[in-house]
């Protein structure tokens, strides 16, 4: 159920990062696919969930509430990378509907 | 003129992120040697730990690219190989994290990523060539913490050049680049020569 729920916020968070201007695409570092390849609901205590692949990780607080968005992004050049990750982490936080506070943004790479 | 051979460089106490091979040599630097020019580093050559690091890589690149039917004879193999070796390289050593923006922000990015930007922007000034590049954020190697990084830098000078003035330029364009296109605070900016390079069209002196 969780783990349903997490995919279809971690799509929803993936969909609007991508129409940021400046993002190129989303991507996961090594340690991001190792984590999100190992990553397990915990139960009811709360858990994570990651989607697109790994770029976007969900976790979760107790009361079943998300506590937390991990999004990993390669940029374009010709964008400030400070600028563009400022912008994902509000259209992260929007389609989340989480304050920008909980939204951790990694540029992983620039193209 | 006969130019010196780079010694290799101790690896410093604070710098946890170094993976130093037996020589003294950084992993990094031995691997971006190879890439950009095998065989013309004597040391590599001669070096059994550094020839060891190269096969490894090669190995890697092995693995990585996948079986392809002979390429057409036009195509540049070479470009695509470097482009992957780079995204290997990035993977396996993304090395920090860096804090972007600004104190309050939740935003970072990869020590690799920035290094290859700040490298770009010292080989913009004419005459230079960028080495080792590594960029320090405050706190713990484990947990990073935010406010401004430290930024140190090696590079070779063309033959002739004014050190001084280059110096200075490579710092002032690291700054900018640092400033502009990454949005990184910096407070310390050390530029380091170590070497001289002959000139384009000038032939490499090879000593015995």
């Amino acid at each position: 159920m969780r783990t349903r729920q997490a995919q279809n916020l971690s799509d929803a968070v993936a969909e609007a990062v991508l129409d940021v201007p400046g993002v190129a695409c989303l991507r996961p570092g090594l340690r991001g696919l190792l984590r999100s390849s190992a990553t397990v609901p915990t139960g009811p205590a709360g858990g994570h969930g990651a989607g697109a692949r790994g770029a976007v990780l969900v976790s979760f607080g107790p009361g079943g509430a998300v506590s937390g968005l991990r999004v990993d992004v390669v940029v374009r050049a010709r964008h400030q990378a400070a600028s563009t990750a400022r912008a994902v982490r509000a259209a992260a936080a929007a389609a989340a509907a989480v304050p920008p506070e909980a939204v951790r943004v990694n540029v992983t790479g620039i193209v | 003129m006969a130019m010196s051979t780079p010694h290799p460089r101790e690896a410093p106490d604070d710098d946890e992120d170094l993976e130093v091979l037996a020589c003294g040599r950084d992993l990094a630097e031995v691997w971006e040697r190879a890439a950009l020019a095998p065989a013309d580093d004597p040391h590599t050559l001669a070096c059994a730990y550094c020839r060891q690091a190269v096969a490894d890589l090669e190995h890697l690149r092995a693995a990585a690219l996948p079986v392809a039917p002979a390429p057409p004879a036009d195509l540049d193999t070479s470009a695509l190989v470097r482009r992957v070796m780079e995204v290997v390289r990035l993977e396996l050593r993304p090395g920090r994290d860096l804090p972007l923006g600004e104190d309050d922000e939740d935003s970072w990015i990869y020590e690799s990523v920035a290094a290859r930007t700040l490298r770009a922007a010292a080989e913009e000034v004419p005459g230079v060539r960028a080495g080792s590049c590594r960029v320090t954020p405050p706190g713990s190697r484990t947990s990073p913490a935010r406010g401004p990084v430290g930024v140190r830098i090696d590079i070779t000078v063309e033959y002739g050049r004014d050190l001084r003035s280059t110096s200075r330029a490579v710092r002032d364009g690291l700054a900018r680049a640092a400033r502009e296109r990454l949005g990184l605070a910096v407070d310390a900016l050390d530029v380091t020569v170590t070497d001289l390079h002959d000139p384009p069209d000038r032939p490499q002196e090879h000593r015995t």
